[in-house]
């Protein structure tokens, strides 16, 4: 079930209605309603995949409770071996059997040697990778004590299969999300209202400059060979604010769903192309992911501690691994080491923390130095994307030998003012609004009640009228 | 919590009422506007149907009763209620249809013209719309209505095809492989049956047979090389097809050893070829 879609527009009022009319009273069963329905979400699109779900939920409860119970640190790192070895199993099969497979053949024919073996069918269950970090989150954290196993099994897969964050994150941590299903929930008019219009604005960037981005980026990178080299930079910026409205739209829905049930999930994105380096970038890029990649990857490996060539080294790996888990192809890998060379020279020279906080928090526009920053770091971001999009490497070179033209200089040939204008507006209301949880969070404190009603308005009629054709969303497919 | 539904519901009563009365204008305004054409229809003596194909044949060679009513990609889904829709007028004039029937008709193109999943799929609810019977339709969804893009559908035309001229000639194999996987696939070796279209043209002939009307196959001229490359099983497919229903004549040009020059692509006729052919047919079926 899409977000943008008339299906969930009727599920979600529904188990609204069930959820806060008739099971308040009901801790138990308000949480079971959550697993039912979540369950129900996602069998809409496969239910057979529903058996994965399930199972990694009762393997990860038993794993946890025996991890609490045994105090044998051997048995402690074997029950933690098989509970990530089973999710990441399951990870393994689904996404990168065939990929491995392929390689595999193509460098013993290097060799000279030849392999038969032919690649499977494998269908790609939605959301795979979201729900299982999640989940080894859960035995990880309890394997380290920082968190007590529960006992509550429907409690513990309301926690794994929460629908709003099922299928594209945010990826959430146990410590942080499983707590809030032991509590009854209060219904907090302010922070639904505040969900809506989190929901509202999610569905603006999704559906207006998303799907409208998309029927451009789409049709510029699958026949680039066609289109001059201004139009290919055009192509490759679209795609940067389709990627990004797409992944932090279905995040701003997904939070501003839970909220609506009274759960507060974790921010994802906090206005990544305003970044002044990509060190900041990646602080507020799919926040979830990056931070998970830092508390169980990158810190059990060294982090930043050691020496340079580790150092070095750390970051390679966090940033390929970070790539490779958004799909089975050397893409992606290439665009994780390409953001790992970006990331370097900042680390290196310990420079990768100094743009914290969000850019010209005391005044309105930026000075004329971090409005180059940032041009600077977008540039460096729209590269990368091109060999994220790209179907191969090849593409991915054939892409940029375009851009490299003497008609680089030329107008392009396809300049779509509507996308444009779009794009336009979306800058300036996050920019407006950058300081906020979410660009239209607190849009309401400035506003005399008809702009307000205007804008949210606006805002709905441009999702109903002016949105692209419907796409599924990008991350549904990592 | 009352006072927040309340609110949500008021605030989302404005787009309800407002988009509700609009598809209400806009339906009615279409669907009159469609029945005034279908009604002009029913006074034709002949129609012409089918896929673009049948676009193809020549105007200005037929009599002036005579009605253009083939559009691309045709599926004989939206062909039956088409005719379905022009045989329900009062004071039906229609005598004979023409209908286009080759092997590509029964291509796995065909399983996905209406497949809503893909984008041509998309498309065919706009073009047919107003074509279908609504409550028994088993393309158009009661949940539609509830879609924003709902008004842009009852907003525009439906697809009442037409004549087509086509001035390439000798197409290059390039044209003809691309026309070729668009109609079969790229596992196009494959032969995999399509059970919508036999389906349709069964109820067709029934609906001819019912209203006294003549009916007339045609298979236009296929490219050569095109031939060549369909698997046979689609051709016998065909043929298992013709035998299931009842028409008065089939017209075969697809034996006919055909000159590329006729020829615009892989299976739609040139302007020459189109003058050629259509004098032809007219000499087989006699509706001159």
């Amino acid at each position: 079930m899409l977000f943008n879609s008339i299906d969930f527009a009727l599920f979600l009022p529904v188990v609204f209605i069930l959820y806060w009319f008739v099971t308040p009273k009901y801790l138990n069963l308000q949480n079971l309603l959550l697993v039912g329905a979540s369950y129900f979400f996602y069998a809409l699109w496969d239910w057979r995949f529903l058996s994965l779900i399930v199972f990694s939920t009762v393997l990860d409860f038993i794993v946890g409770i025996l991890l609490d119970k045994e105090s044998n640190e051997g048995k402690r790192k074997l029950y933690l071996f098989i509970s990530i070895a089973v999710n990441l199993g399951f990870l393994g099969f689904f996404k990168y059997y065939n990929f491995f497979l392929e390689n595999f053949i193509e460098v013993f024919s290097l060799f000279g040697m030849s392999l038969r073996a032919s690649s499977l069918h494998i269908i790609l269950p939605v959301g795979i990778s979201f729900y299982t970090f999640q989940t080894m989150s859960y035995t990880i954290d309890i394997y380290r004590k920082n968190l007590k196993p529960t006992n509550d099994f429907i409690a513990f897969a309301a926690f794994v299969s929460f629908f709003p964050q099922l299928v594209a994150g945010p990826i959430e941590r146990a410590t942080q999300l499983l707590p809030q299903f032991y509590v009854r929930r209060k219904f907090d008019n302010e922070n639904a209202v505040s969900g809506l219009r989190q929901i509202l604005w999610g569905l603006f960037k999704k559906v207006v400059i998303a799907d409208n981005c998309a029927f451009y980026a789409n049709e510029i990178f699958n026949n680039y060979s066609d289109y001059s080299g201004s139009t290919l930079v055009l192509g490759a910026v679209f795609f940067t604010f389709q990627i990004y409205c797409d992944f932090s739209g279905y995040s701003d829905i997904a939070i501003g769903t839970s909220r609506l049930f009274g759960f507060n999930l974790m921010k994802n994105f906090s206005y990544p192309y305003f970044s002044r380096d990509i060190g900041e970038f990646w602080r507020r890029w799919h926040i979830s992911l990056s931070t998970w990649f830092r508390d169980y990857l990158y810190i059990p490996i060294g982090g930043s501690r050691g020496g340079v060539w580790s150092k070095i080294r750390n970051i390679f790996i966090i940033f390929i691994v970070s790539g490779f888990w958004h799909g089975a192809n050397w893409t992606f890998v290439i665009w994780g080491a390409l953001n790992a060379i970006y990331f370097l020279p900042l680390m290196l020279r310990e420079n990768n923390r100094r743009n914290i906080g969000i850019v010209a928090s005391e005044t309105s526009l930026p000075s004329f130095k971090e409005l180059m920053q940032i041009l600077f770091t977008f540039s460096l971001s729209v590269l990368a994307w091109i060999f994220f999009r790209s179907d191969s490497l090849v593409d991915s070179f054939g892409y940029l030998n375009g851009i490299m033209n003497i008609n680089l200089f030329s107008l392009p040939n396809v300049l779509p003012t509507r996308v444009i204008a779009f794009i336009g507006v979306l800058v300036v209301i996050e920019w407006w609004g950058r300081r906020e949880e979410f660009a239209i969070d607190k849009l309401h404190l400035r506003m005399k009640p008809y702009a307000r009603y205007i804008f949210y308005y606006s805002l709905l009629f441009s999702i109903l009228w002016l949105g692209g054709e419907e796409q599924e969303f990008i991350y549904f497919q990592f | 919590m009352k006072q927040f539904l309340k609110k949500v519901m008021l605030f989302l009563s404005v787009p309800i009422v407002l988009i509700g009365l609009t598809e209400l204008v806009c339906y009615r305004d279409m669907y009159k506007k469609v029945g005034v054409r279908f009604n002009q229809l029913a006074k034709s003596k002949v129609l012409l149907m089918g896929d673009s194909q049948i676009q193809r044949l020549d105007s200005s060679l037929f009599a002036d009763s005579t009605s253009m009513l083939a559009s691309p990609g045709e599926p004989y889904y939206a062909t039956y209620f088409k005719l379905k829709r022009i045989l329900d007028q009062d004071d039906v004039k229609v005598e004979e249809v023409i209908l286009g029937v080759s092997p590509h008709n029964f291509a796995p193109i065909y399983n996905k013209i209406l497949d809503r999943e893909w984008p041509e799929g998309k498309k065919s609810m706009k073009r047919y719309f107003f074509f279908l019977d609504i409550h028994n339709s088993i393309y158009f969804n009661y949940k539609d209505v509830f879609s924003p893009k709902f008004i842009e559908l009852i907003w525009s035309e439906p697809e009442w095809g037409g004549y087509v001229v086509s001035e390439n000639s000798n197409p290059d194999s390039v044209t003809i492989n691309k026309i070729f996987k668009m109609h079969y696939g790229d596992d196009s070796l494959k032969y995999r049956s399509e059970g919508m279209q036999l389906e349709y043209l069964e109820l067709l002939s029934e609906l001819c047979e019912k209203g006294g009307i003549k009916l007339h196959l045609i298979s236009t001229p296929y490219h050569k090389d095109y031939v060549k490359r369909i698997n046979p099983n689609y051709f016998n497919h065909m043929s298992t097809a013709l035998e299931s229903i009842n028409y008065t004549q089939h017209v075969d040009f697809i034996i006919d050893d055909v000159v590329p020059d006729f020829m615009s692509d892989a299976n739609h006729l040139n302007s020459s070829g189109s003058k050629y052919y259509t004098s032809r047919l007219l000499e087989e079926i006699s509706v001159k």
